[in-house]
């Protein structure tokens, strides 16, 4: 007999568990009978040892009992609003109940309206959703002699509190950072867009994990055929499980040979909502802090909030730095390479012989020798992050220092390719988005093994490479090189410069956004009536 | 389908290999950087005596490459061998050398007054074919032997070679000699068929000095140019940004100093008869900068003082123009190149025959001197 019932609740749960699309089995429905409700609760979260089942009485004491069952997961409530506002609610106010209102769908009714003191209540009539919101932190609520249940959010659980970002900090704007909860999160960029226009939709991903993944996007803005492909892309992952939002980005991303990020993660509220306000869509994934902005464009990838808040000139000196930090760390050392050993009658003479010199005695060709440095270097970048954090600064002075002096002294490399590697890895650090440095630093062996086999020529045809490769590039549709590629020339200079924020009146191309005007210009308004209002009367 | 796009890519981006020049790597460390060039005729007088010189860079950078650096001797290395020609030179010192020489930081060279005066078609073909000539280079003719520049003491510069080619940066505050680089005496030695002006060097004992010009006709040196000379040539050529008139006014003990700071020339031709007649009208401005005890620069005085620069520069510059044109008979200075751009159809007339015409030219000289400065204080 036992054998039979395991073989059905197998069949169920993989009924459940594997659905396609993620969503609760709806087809079983719940008994009128509380105690087959409890025994199929029960079933299904068998040998679950995290579930806290509940069974009560409440009622008039002169009228009829109702037996009550209470079913959540240890650890993902709040305990306090369970004893609080549900157990005593139920049972000290129960008593109260006039009689006409103690029987049947009245007392059901009247529980959901008038009882319970949780702000979200939900009804459910099968057990597929009702195993699925316990899962997720909600409490099941159900009552004798009726084939409906409720579901009390009571959500609560042990979670970091919103702090600063660390991957994405600003010396000036807010520091605020995504937390791994999923609420939070959207709170987050509710808090900064206080707009009916700014959409929400969850949906689930992942047959096990169930992932919360949120479609953020402002209707009116956002272009409607973007929103859709998203949805249509996320609908189409079907995974055990999604961990972080990487897993979605590499699922449903355009072209996943290609080195470069094809979507823009960001862990700031404040770069989420400066995106969604210039088209994007925002995808939110529970459990992470890191969201993901598509589409997404090259240049968008060297953007760092702050460029919008530092006044521009500042803002546009630093975004070329970074334009030259990104150029030096994909080719420092092929470049270096392709000048010593091809062409070292393009260096003035005095660099020539002083090159020349520290070189002398070195063993290595200078291919092999920067290849040397590099790895080295790019294992004590890895080791530095799994090192701890004491350990991990002791281990940075005795590989930087300690072995680049001695490999120095020891004739094995020449300083100036100490120098050279140590200006590489430094600049690869001074582009803000970590998988666009990831991309650049492994374009760097790449066009060193060019630059080491055809010198300048073969660094060119790599660039020529990489060009058409960034070219045919698509994110969601827009170009990866926008709006470089647009030939507008205006829009163009978006690239290099932050022009000041009162000229920037056009939201960029790349979104196909429905609303292209981002500001109007109050000014001219102003010096239209003349006066010298906006002296001090702006904003 | 794809396996086909993939495969012609991979034969397309890799035949585009065969067509590199620069396939074989040497790596800095395996080169001998070639300051200087030195070219002369060998002892037998008809091959050519061709000297090298490089530096030791482990000893020029000092410390570092394994610390055996520093230490005494010198840091340039001579190396000569007689051959018939430079590049074949450069292959037979490749018997005696451990590495490759290497030409791309070629900043001079030398062509000895002997070789010279055989003709210096050689040294032409080797600069033209040559594919890692430095065109930057210089190209100077050496009073004497060129060797003998190379193997001077000096140790101002770390390279002999920078010395000399950086004595050039100086033709902005002295145009007393003639600068050009292995571009421009290529171009004109071809367009003026083998006439040219080229820097003069005379060696010392542990200097070097350039001053004056070699005057090359037809592949050969014919004579120089002295100093002055050469100076009043440079304002033809209207190419001095720097330099220093002296006259003396009667009745002072010390001479006002003119520098020169601007410079135009221009070249009219006023009659095309069997002789053509030139005028040649130069517009000179530039400051006092030295002046006699207690002579007030009054506006009058300074007329008067114009109007000596202006007689003395005439001076010079027909001098320099009656050497070319009776003793060297030859133009080098662009009359012929001025009649051919701007009077084509008088061109005409005299191309065939200008080395006999010009030096039978009536060139006239018309100087405007403009003093703009007097110095700092009264």
């Amino acid at each position: 007999m036992g054998k039979i019932f395991d073989t059905l609740f197998h069949r169920r749960k993989t009924e459940i568990f594997y659905e396609r699309d993620m969503a609760p089995d709806r087809s079983r429905k719940l008994y009128k009978d509380i105690d087959e409700n409890i025994r199929i609760f029960n079933e299904y979260l068998a040998d679950c040892d995290d579930l806290i089942s509940r069974e009560f009485v409440v009622g008039n004491p002169g009228g009829p009992k109702h037996r009550m069952a209470l079913f959540n997961i240890d650890g993902l409530v709040d305990k306090r609003l369970v004893h609080e506002e549900i157990m005593k609610s139920l049972m000290l106010f129960a008593r109260q109940v006039p009689l006409e209102y103690s029987v049947g769908d009245k007392f059901f009714q009247l529980v959901k309206d008038g009882l319970l003191t949780v702000a979200e209540v939900r009804e459910i009539d099968n057990f597929g959703e009702a195993v699925l919101a316990v899962l997720s932190g909600d409490t099941a609520l159900f009552i004798d002699k009726l084939d409906r249940g409720l579901i009390l959010n009571t959500r609560g659980w042990e979670k970091r509190s919103v702090q600063e970002p660390a991957t994405e900090a600003v010396i000036r704007g807010p520091r605020e950072g995504f937390t791994e909860t999923y609420r939070v999160n959207v709170a987050l960029v509710r808090r900064r867009i206080k707009d009916p226009n700014l959409k929400v939709q969850t949906i689930r991903l992942g047959r096990h994990t169930r992932t919360d993944v949120g479609v953020l996007y402002i209707k009116g803005i956002a272009n409607p055929s973007i929103v859709e492909e998203v949805l249509k892309r996320l609908n189409s992952i079907d995974t055990s499980g999604v961990l972080e939002s990487g897993y979605i980005e590499q699922m449903i991303e355009d072209n996943w040979l290609s080195f470069f990020p094809q979507f823009r993660r960001t862990e700031r509220p404040d770069v989420a909502a400066a995106s969604l306000m210039e088209g994007n869509v925002l995808i939110i994934c529970d459990n992470t802090p890191f969201a993901l902005i598509a589409p997404t464009t090259f240049y968008s990838l060297f953007q760092s909030p702050e460029d919008y808040y530092e006044r521009w000139y500042i803002a546009s000196l630093i975004r070329i730095l970074r334009m030259t930090a990104a150029f030096l760390a994909a080719t420092a050392p092929a470049l270096y390479v392709a000048m010593i050993s091809f062409h070292p009658g393009m260096l003035p003479t005095d660099l020539a012989l002083s090159i020349g010199a520290t070189r002398e005695g070195v063993p290595f060709t200078t291919t092999v020798e920067a290849l040397i440095m590099m790895l080295a270097l790019e294992v004590l970048r890895e080791a530095g992050i799994r090192l701890p954090g004491p350990i991990g600064q002791t281990i940075g002075i005795v590989g930087g220092l300690v072995v680049g002096e001695a490999a120095v002294r020891a004739g094995i490399v020449s300083p100036i390719m100490v120098i050279l590697i140590a200006i590489n890895a430094i600049s690869s650090f001074a582009i803000p988005n970590f998988s666009l440095a990831v991309a650049f630093r492994l374009l760097a062996f790449i066009f060193l093994f060019l630059a080491s086999v055809a010198g300048l020529y073969g660094l060119i045809l790599g660039y020529l490479g990489l060009t058409i490769h960034l070219v045919t590039l698509k994110s969601f549709g827009s170009n990866y090189l926008s709006p470089l590629v647009s030939f507008k020339m205006k829009k163009a200079w978006d690239i290099f410069v932050r022009p000041p924020l009162p000229s920037i009146k056009e939201r960029p191309d790349y979104t196909k956004p429905l609303d292209r005007e981002r500001m109007r210009d109050l000014r001219q308004d102003q010096e239209g009536r003349g006066g010298d209002e906006n002296a001090d009367g702006r904003r | 389908m794809k396996l086909k796009k993939i495969f012609l890519i991979t034969v397309a981006v890799l035949s585009v290999f065969y067509t590199i020049g620069c396939w074989d790597m040497v790596d800095i460390d395996k080169r001998f950087f070639v300051g200087n060039i030195g070219v002369d005729r060998a002892e037998d007088g008809e091959q050519m005596l061709v000297t090298f010189t490089f530096p030791i860079v482990r000893k020029i950078a000092g410390g570092q490459g394994g610390g055996q650096g520093g230490g005494g001797g010198s840091t340039i290395v001579v190396i000569s061998t007689v051959t018939d020609s430079i590049h074949a030179a450069a292959r037979q010192a490749a018997m005696r050398l451990s590495r490759r020489l290497f030409f791309e930081h070629t900043r001079v060279i030398l062509i000895g007054e002997e070789l010279a005066r055989d003709g210096i078609e050689e040294v032409v073909n080797f600069l033209e074919r040559n594919t890692e000539i430095n065109r930057r280079g210089r190209v100077i003719v050496v009073r004497g032997k060129a060797k003998d520049a190379l193997t001077i003491k000096n140790e101002i510069e770390v390279l002999l070679a920078l010395y000399i080619a950086n004595i050039f940066e100086n033709r902005d505050i002295c145009a007393r000699f003639i600068e050009t680089d292995v571009d421009e005496f290529m171009k004109q030695v071809h367009s003026m068929n083998g006439n040219v002006l080229l820097p003069r060097l005379t060696p010392g004992k542990t200097d070097v000095k350039i001053g004056g010009a070699a005057v090359i006709k037809k592949y050969k040196l014919v004579g120089w140019l002295e100093e002055n000379e050469t100076l009043g040539a440079n304002f033809v050529l209207g190419e001095i940004s720097g330099a220093d008139i002296m006259i003396d006014i009667p009745g002072y003990k010390y001479p006002v100093v003119f520098t020169v700071t601007h410079n135009k020339a221009a070249m009219e031709l006023l009659e095309a008869g069997d002789y053509p007649k030139f005028r040649v009208k130069l517009e000179v401005k530039g400051e006092i900068v030295e002046t006699p005890e207690q002579i007030q620069l009054a506006p009058e005085m300074l007329k008067i003082i114009e109007k000596m620069l202006e007689d003395r520069i005439n001076h010079m510059v027909l001098a320099s123009i009656r050497k070319l044109q009776e003793e060297y008979q030859v133009d080098l200075l662009g009359f012929g190149e001025y009649l051919s751009k701007y009077k084509p159809d008088v061109w005409e007339e005299y191309k065939k025959d200008w080395e006999n015409i010009f030096p039978d030219a009536e060139i006239n000289v018309e100087t405007k001197v403009k003093i703009r400065g007097i110095g700092a204080s009264k």
